[in-house]
C-alpha cells in the first residue's frame, strides 16, 4: 500500500516537472490524462450518473486544469486539486442541466429514473437506481462525502483535503448519509 | 487495506448498503475503448477552443442598447435562422481570405459540424458590426427590436419618475420629523415600545 502511495507520489512529481517547461508541457498533459481520467471520470459518473453527462464534465475539467496548471501552487496535492475541480463541475453541470430541463421540480425524481432507464450505459436494477434518487435527496455537502467514501473509497484524511472539513466531520457527515440512504431504499423497494 | 477498512466500516453501518455496493459496478457501463479515444478528443477540444480564442477582433464596439438587444436575440431559439445566414456569410469570408492559419477554417470545419456557431456568435457579439447584423436580419425583426428599446425607455422613465416622487415624499417626511423635538417623540414612546422581541433581533 505505501508502496502504490509513493508510485502515485512519484508520478505527480513527474507530471508537475514536465508541466512546469513550455517544452515538455503537452506531454506532461498528456500523461496527467491519462494516469487520473479513469478515476476522475468514475467520480464525475457517480454524481451525474449518465454516461455522456459525465464524459462532459471530465472534458471540462481536465480543460479548466490546462488552463489553470500554470496557478496550481502545490499547497494541496494535484489529485486532491482535481478531484475538488471535477466535483465543482459536475455540480455546475447538474444545476445548468435542472434549470434547463422540462421536468417540473416535482418530477426531478422520475426525470432521474427516466434518465437512468434512457442511458444505454446504465444496467443496473432497481435498488441502483434508488440509491441515485436518495442521493440526490442528501444536502450537497452530505452528498459529496458518500460519493467519496462509498464510491471512491477515499480515506477520510483526503476527504478532508478536498472539501475542507475536519475528518471528525466528515465521520458523522458519512454514517448519516449511509443510514437516511438505507432507510430511503428498503422504503422503495418495494 | 484502506479498501478493507472502508468496506468494513460499511459493513458495520450497513450490511444492505455493503451488498449494494458489490453489485455497483456493473451497473454503470460505458462505450467500448472510451478512456483509449478521451485523450485524443480532449486534445483536438482544446486545440479548437484554443484557435477560437485566438480570431483577431474586428472594429466594432456598437451602442450598449442595440448591442445587448442584439446579443438577446441570439438565444438558442431565436438564432436559428439568424445564425445559419450569418454562418454562410462568415464561412465564406474564411474561403475567400488569405488563410494564414489552417488551423482557423478547421476550427470554423468544427464549428459548423457541431452546431456550435450560435455560442460563438453570443459570446463574440461585439465582435461583430451592428450595421452587418441589421443588414442581415429582416425588417420586423428590426423594428420588433427598435419597439423593445422604446418600450424599455418608458418604462425606465416612468420608474424613475415613481423614485422621485419616493424620494419627495420621503423628504416630506424627513423635513416633518425635524420639526419634531426629540424629547417630545420619547415622551409619547411606552415601555412596550421600547421592548426587543426575537423578531427585532437578526
Amino acid at each position: 500500500m505505501l508502496e502504490l502511495v509513493e508510485q502515485n507520489k512519484d508520478t505527480e512529481k513527474k507530471i508537475l516537472s514536465q508541466l512546469r517547461k513550455p517544452q515538455s508541457f503537452e506531454k506532461g498533459f498528456r500523461l496527467l490524462v491519462q494516469t487520473y481520467q479513469e478515476r476522475l471520470y468514475w467520480h464525475a459518473r457517480q454524481l451525474v450518473n449518465v454516461h455522456d453527462d459525465a464524459d462532459e464534465v471530465l472534458q471540462n475539467t481536465f480543460i479548466k486544469v490546462y488552463r489553470g496548471i500554470k496557478n496550481f501552487r502545490g499547497e494541496a496535492q494535484l489529485y486532491t486539486w482535481m478531484y475538488r475541480i471535477t466535483t465543482n463541475e459536475a455540480l455546475t453541470f447538474l444545476k445548468k442541466k435542472k434549470r434547463r430541463a422540462t421536468v417540473g421540480l416535482d418530477n426531478e425524481k422520475s426525470g432521474l429514473i427516466e434518465r437512468l432507464e434512457a442511458d444505454k450505459y446504465f444496467d443496473g436494477d432497481r435498488a441502483t437506481i434508488l440509491l441515485q434518487e436518495a442521493l440526490k435527496q442528501l444536502p450537497e455537502k452530505q452528498r459529496q462525502v458518500f460519493v467519496f467514501r462509498y464510491y471512491d473509497e477515499l480515506s477520510y484524511n483526503e476527504i478532508s483535503e478536498i472539501v475542507g472539513t475536519s475528518v471528525g466531520g466528515l465521520k458523522a457527515s458519512y454514517h448519516h448519509a449511509v443510514k437516511k440512504i438505507e432507510v430511503y431504499v428498503r422504503a422503495n423497494i418495494d | 487495506m484502506k479498501k478493507n477498512k472502508i468496506n468494513k466500516e460499511l459493513e458495520e453501518l450497513s450490511p444492505f448498503l455493503s451488498n449494494l455496493k458489490k453489485d455497483k459496478k456493473e451497473s454503470f457501463s460505458m462505450p467500448a475503448n472510451y478512456f483509449d479515444k478521451f485523450e485524443d478528443r480532449l486534445m483536438h477540444r482544446i486545440e479548437e477552443e484554443t484557435a477560437l480564442t485566438a480570431v483577431p477582433n474586428s472594429e466594432n464596439k456598437k451602442a450598449g442598447n442595440f448591442l445587448s438587444k442584439i446579443k438577446a436575440f441570439f438565444r438558442p431559439h431565436y438564432a436559428i435562422g439568424f445564425s445559419t445566414c450569418l454562418l454562410l456569410i462568415i464561412g465564406s469570408i474564411y474561403v475567400l481570405k488569405p488563410i494564414e492559419n489552417p488551423t482557423n477554417l478547421d476550427t470554423m470545419e468544427g464549428l459548423l459540424a457541431d452546431g456550435s456557431i450560435d455560442t460563438y456568435i453570443y459570446s463574440h457579439i461585439e465582435d461583430f458590426k451592428t450595421e452587418d447584423i441589421v443588414a442581415f436580419l429582416e425588417v420586423e425583426e428590426v423594428v420588433g427590436i427598435q419597439e423593445d428599446i422604446i418600450g424599455e425607455k418608458a418604462v425606465y422613465s416612468a420608474e424613475l419618475k415613481i423614485e422621485k416622487t419616493t424620494e419627495t415624499v420621503k423628504s416630506s417626511m424627513d423635513k416633518a420629523l425635524d420639526a419634531v423635538a426629540v424629547d417630545d417623540l420619547l415622551e409619547h414612546l411606552t415601555e412596550d415600545d421600547l421592548e426587543l422581541t426575537e423578531d427585532d433581533l437578526f
